[in-house]
């Protein structure tokens, strides 16, 4: 009995041996700067050069300098103190960044190209040099090289919508539920539903907005319900929306149903599930949609009213168009302007072939949507063809830029995994097998590639990617 | 066409081996009565040929040929038996005809052997460990009465070792497989080590020990392994490792007329899930490092028995059993990082639980008379039961997860009577009613009778009615939102079936030293109030329910030869059932055609000795006919019914078994799956359950052709 005693002790040692609670694991010992480019917008800026794992010991980073109409002592000096061709930064133990300040003295005028380039040269310790060896401090505005973003969707419920553009790497974050019609500023007349909160839209075929009208829940989209007519096309193609051009004969103009689709989840769902769609009815309303010159008159009501409200909205070029919301019973600001934005990260209507070839409206969250109307195209990219790194500008192949807004789409996450017995389980997954090639409205090439989308304990709603200037 | 032709050349066969008995009765001595003792279903221990029932036993020959570590090994075999396995886990299941081992009764040594899931029930055949195993005995058909709910298909009693005629006896052995083409000694294939020991402490004192590791580590097929941190779907095992070690102990006391042991079984199970999903963790500007949900389920089993048989007032004789039977299956979730190897956020959670508390008894020679004797017994079970959330689908109405822990009782009594009428005739009535917390008293019968006629001719005639009791998916399964509405039922009711069953064998011993057995046995089987989940409504959204609904209907006829010349032993059997499946759409009102749906299995055996050379060459075939079953395939507005057809195979095992030095060192190298099957086609998928779970294609049958090698030494003294 003693042997097995023995035996049974080794066989818990060997059980209880595995567990282990120490932090996540970064991989090899490593260096680099935080991110490869940055503009000079203040006086004094940091430049951060990072380490994988803090440091056992103290030492020196050697950096090798290059110019560009830029001159040490002139035009820059940085702290500590360095030269021309080359600057040394030391660091402490124990550390798992070190800074240095850049002091930009001169700046530069409109137009010029001017800026220094830092290059990690060597590390006193055993440290390998990755990531961005590279950092290119500008004077001037210029578009990013690239970096890492986080964009704040909000979790399980991602109740936001989060605009970003690529090449200052700023991030818009709006309440999905901030806006519920866009009017288009464009040469069209056009209404486009915020399709993030599975709104739809039904003509009543009348004139007579004073009219008392009945809900229709057979507009509702759920699984496997809703109509395709109802919804805009997910293309993003603006002369396909639910709600037809707005004539400029009024009498053509017919009043509409719309359903305000379902607010974001209130409480937190399971684990690995999403509760994008999972809160209370937005309820209805009433519009009816007329030209105003070169802007609309926008005239909406609840269902059982007979007089209603009427504002008047403008076309404004600078944006792909002006947002209205029931809630706040005005415009309001959502998109940034319309150059200003290259991705959304939102929720999104998408139509699917549900089986019988019949395409049915269907939500998804976890979407990513670029601004095709403002220009900004994008297409996928299988890691079988090419790897992200070593994709150029040489590899892009620009008949793939397609006008649809959905060229990232959904095609970066899948949400079933095989289980231990072989039966598919829900679990949110990120495809590492495929990146993205995007063009923004300015001609800036960018590849991208989606480096999360839920947290390890798999809450969703926490997407991550990376992105480098081609 | 097919089928008729092949029952009719059967009963052909069947008919040329009669006649040819006739022909050479002449030639024959007297029948020598086959003593070969059963003790399964039986009052005493007694002779197969005097049994009612008509027993089948798998020896410890056939084990041994085998090289069987455990059930799934033999049953390959068996003919009416099919196995099937899980592909990922390994699990893999009994289904004796048709019926799922819901209907088939697993015991050791007459008690239920505890699973994840029930009792005696349920059993995964892998956790069966055959190292300390002399027989098992199977009993095809309704075995309520004396093994109660459940014992609807039939039964299998493994028979442990409980005696030595050997002072000392050790036994060490090592047993190295492939798995398919893989194998190393580490990390693929698979390797057992075993030890036991026995030793008669004195006149009345016996004493055995034995452990058994088997590591079967994970089969690669076209996958990866652990170490792949690649994001397309290669990562991880087409079947999943899993290291099993048991052990038993006995102690067995034995005076005159009292005989008592004591046994402890444990097992310990390792079953890791490597996830084919591989995430990263971002962290820039470095590159992304990489982690994988990954979860292993731990199992654990104790079976505790004490077993006392005695004599009452000279006369009664009292068989009592107690058991205490503990089976836990943990989940223990973990992220395997790869950069490092190393297992991060570990959390273990109890996934299914059943601690049983369980006792048999009986009391035979109560008439005192040979013509008549009467057995009276009870079986008490108290099981407590505990089910995960995320074994099944047990939601709460606001979908939260809800594990399901229920205790269920029965308090069973049962009397058989064995009428003698002559030495010939025997008759054997028996009723048993059962006493239940949870569902309505149930109660069992049977009748069964066995004539022997002259010339070694036996026949046998049976009838029994048995029961089901519905299981925790059955009952407690919920899950109703916007998109899915699947709800369990706990007014459902156990499940009836009816079984009858006609066997006639014949023993036959030449002059020549020919010995030959024939067997043609048929049976007919019902079950009512079959539990089904139904489409109970298509509007708002598909709603499914558990219902008693179905009716199965089966029959099958079996025929079995055995043939003995000098070193030659050849067995031959063949068997055809025919079920008859009813489904039913509550929501259209339509059900599926009920048609007998055939299949054929066919399996032989055959075995040579080289005394000279102490050398034994076997071979084991099995034909696997297809199966077929109708499927509900039916969409809103539409109902359908399909049907899918699992083609046949065939299944090859041989073996060569040489001992040395009297019997000291044995070595045996032998194959399995010589056929080299791997995958099977299912004709048509199905989509059942409420929207997109559909079956796959081909089923994954095993690994392939493997090989191994056993050595074993023996030291008996």
């Amino acid at each position: 009995m003693k042997k097995y005693l023995l035996f049974f002790s080794f066989l818990i040692l060997a059980v209880y041996s595995c567990k282990d609670d120490d932090g996540v694991d970064s991989g090899a010992l490593a260096v680099s700067f935080a991110v490869p480019s940055a503009n000079l917008t203040e006086d004094v800026t940091d430049v951060v050069i990072s380490f994988s794992k803090a440091t056992t010991a103290a030492g020196t980073i050697t950096l090798g300098v290059t110019e560009t109409e830029a001159e040490y002592g002139i035009d820059y000096t940085t702290n500590p103190t360095g030269s021309a061709s080359t600057l040394t930064v030391p660091f402490e133990a124990g550390v798992s960044k070190v800074i240095f300040k850049f002091n930009k003295l001169v700046p530069a005028v409109e137009g010029e190209v001017k800026n220094v380039k830092y290059t990690i040269n060597a590390i006193s310790t055993n440290y390998e040099i990755t990531g961005n060896n590279t950092t290119v401090l500008n004077f001037n505005e210029t578009a990013l090289t690239g970096r890492s973003l986080a964009p704040q969707v909000g979790g399980p419920s991602q109740a936001n919508q989060v605009y970003i553009d690529l090449s200052s790497g700023a991030m818009t974050t709006v309440p999905r539920v901030s806006w519920d019609l866009g009017f288009y500023s464009g040469n069209e007349f056009r209404v486009i539903l915020n399709n993030s909160v599975k709104m739809s839209v039904k003509s009543l075929n009348s004139t007579n907005l004073a009219a008392v009208v009945a809900e229709d829940n057979t507009m509702l989209i759920s699984q496997g319900s809703g109509n395709l007519n109802q919804v805009d096309n997910p293309t993003g193609v603006i002369t396909e929306t639910a709600i037809a051009e707005v004539s400029a004969n009024d009498a053509e103009n017919s009043v509409y149903l719309i359903n305000l689709g379902s607010n974001p989840g209130s409480t937190p769902p399971d684990l690995g599930k999403p509760s994008a769609d999972s809160g209370s009815h937005r309820g209805w309303k009433k519009v009816r949609i007329l030209r105003n010159g070169n802007g609309y008159k926008f005239q909406y009501a609840d269902l059982n009213a007979t007089t209603f409200n009427e504002v008047l909205i403008d076309k404004n070029a600078a944006f792909n168009f002006n947002f209205f919301s029931f809630t706040a019973n005005a415009t309001v600001n959502v998109e940034p302007q319309k150059e200003k934005w290259d991705i959304n990260f939102t929720t999104f209507v998408n139509t699917v072939n549900m089986g019988g070839g019949q395409l049915i409206p269907y939500f998804y969250p976890d979407f990513i949507v670029n601004n095709s109307r403002g220009g900004a195209l994008a297409y996928s990219v299988s890691t079988a063809d090419f790897s992200y790194d070593a994709f150029t500008m040489a590899n892009v192949d620009q008949s793939k830029f397609i006008n649809d807004q959905r060229g990232i789409g959904s095609l970066w996450r899948g949400t079933s995994a095989p289980g231990p017995n072989g039966d598919p389980v829900s679990q949110f997954v990120l495809k590492t097998d495929i990146f993205f090639v995007l063009k923004d409205p300015a001609g800036n090439i960018y590849k991208i590639k989606m480096t999360g989308g839920a947290l390890p304990n798999l809450e969703r709603g926490h997407p991550t990617f990376v992105y480098s200037l081609l | 066409m097919r089928i008729k032709s092949l029952i009719f050349s059967l009963c052909c066969v069947n008919g040329f081996v009669m006649n040819a008995q006739v022909d050479s009765l002449d030639q024959s001595i007297e029948d020598t009565r086959l003593e070969e003792l059963v003790i399964t279903g039986q009052f005493e221990p007694q002779s197969i040929k005097k049994s009612v029932h008509n027993v089948r036993v798998i020896s410890d020959a056939d084990i041994k040929n085998l090289a069987a570590n455990n059930l799934t090994d033999v049953l390959n075999q068996y003919l009416n038996i099919s196995v099937s396995s899980n592909e990922q886990s390994g699990k893999s299941s009994a289904s004796l005809f048709g019926l799922d081992s819901q209907y088939f009764k697993v015991l050791i040594d007459n008690i239920p052997v505890v699973s994840d899931t029930g009792l005696g029930t349920n059993v995964d055949l892998t956790q069966i460990n055959l190292d300390n195993v002399e027989r098992i005995e199977i009993i095809e058909g309704s075995m309520g009465v004396t093994h109660g709910a459940n014992a609807v298909s039939g039964i299998l009693n493994i028979i442990t070792k409980k005696s030595s005629k050997y002072d000392w006896e050790l036994s060490a052995s090592v047993q190295e497989e492939t798995l398919g083409k893989e194998f190393s000694f580490f990390d693929k294939g698979r390797h057992i080590q075993s030890f036991k020991a026995s030793h008669n402490l004195s006149e009345n004192w016996y004493a055995s020990i034995g452990v058994n590791r088997n590591d079967k580590r994970g089969f690669f097929d076209d996958r990866k392994g652990i170490d792949y941190p690649i994001n397309n779907g290669e990562r991880g095992f087409t079947q999943l490792p899993k290291e099993q070690l048991t052990t038993n102990t006995t102690i067995g006391y034995q005076k005159g007329e009292t005989r008592i042991f004591y046994k402890f079984d444990y097992l310990n199970e390792t079953i890791t899930f490597y996830n084919p999903i591989v995430v990263p963790i971002v962290n820039y500007p470095f590159p992304e490092t990489y982690f994988s949900r990954d979860k292993r389920f731990l199992t654990n089993r104790y079976f505790q028995h004490l077993n006392y048989y005695g004599k009452l007032f000279n006369d009664l004789v009292f068989n009592v059993s107690l058991s205490h039977q503990k089976q836990q299956r943990d989940e223990e979730l973990f992220d395997y990082h790869y950069a490092d190897k190393k297992e991060r956020e570990n959390n273990r959670n109890v996934y299914h639980s059943k601690d049983v508390l369980y006792s048999t008894g009986t009391l035979t020679n109560i008439t005192k008379s040979k013509k008549v004797d009467l057995q009276l017994g009870y079986e008490l079970v108290s099981e407590n039961s505990f089910a995960n959330a995320s074994t099944g689908v047990f939601l709460d109405k606001e979908n939260q997860a809800n594990g399901i822990r229920k205790r269920l009782e029965n308090y069973d009594v049962y009397a058989i009577a064995e009428l003698n009428f002559t030495d010939r005739f025997s008759l054997r009535p028996g009723i048993r009613y059962s006493f239940q917390s949870k569902f309505d008293n149930q109660y069992s019968y049977s009748i069964g009778s066995r004539y022997l006629f002259d010339k070694g001719i036996e026949a046998r005639l049976s009838a029994g009615y048995s029961y089901r009791t519905p299981n925790f998916d059955e009952l407690y399964t919920y899950m109703v939102d916007s998109n899915h509405n699947i709800q369990g039922n706990q007014d459902l009711i156990p499940e009836k079936s009816n079984y009858i069953e006609a066997n006639i064998k014949k023993n036959t011993f030449f002059k020549s030293g020919l010995t030959m057995y024939n067997s043609i046995s048929s049976g007919l089987m019902f079950v009512d109030d079959r539990i089904s989940t139904v489409l109970i409504s298509q509007e708002p959204i598909l709603s499914y329910k558990y219902i008693n609904v179905d009716t199965y209907k089966m029959w099958n006829i079996a025929a079995e030869n055995r043939i003995g010349y000098k070193n030659w032993n050849f067995a031959a059997g063949l068997s055809l059932i025919g079920i008859s499946q009813q489904l039913t759409n509550n929501v259209s009102g339509s059900t599926s055609d009920d048609r007998f749906l055939y299949t054929l299995n066919i399996n032989t055996a055959l075995s040579y000795q080289l005394p000279e050379y102490q050398t034994q060459f076997t071979v084991y075939f099995k034909h696997n006919g297809k199966t077929q079953e109708f499927v509900d395939v039916s969409s809103p507005g539409e109902s359908n019914f399909v049907l899918s057809e699992l083609e046949a195979y065939n299944w090859l095992d041989a073996s060569v078994r040489r001992t040395f030095f009297n019997g000291k060192f044995e070595t045996m190298i032998g194959a399995r799956n010589l056929l080299n099957v791997v995958t099977l086609q299912r004709s048509t998928t199905s989509s059942i359950g409420g929207g997109a779970h559909s079956a796959s294609g081909t089923t994954l049958l095993g690994v392939g052709r493997s090989y191994f090698v056993k050595l074993t030494y023996n030291l008996n003294f």
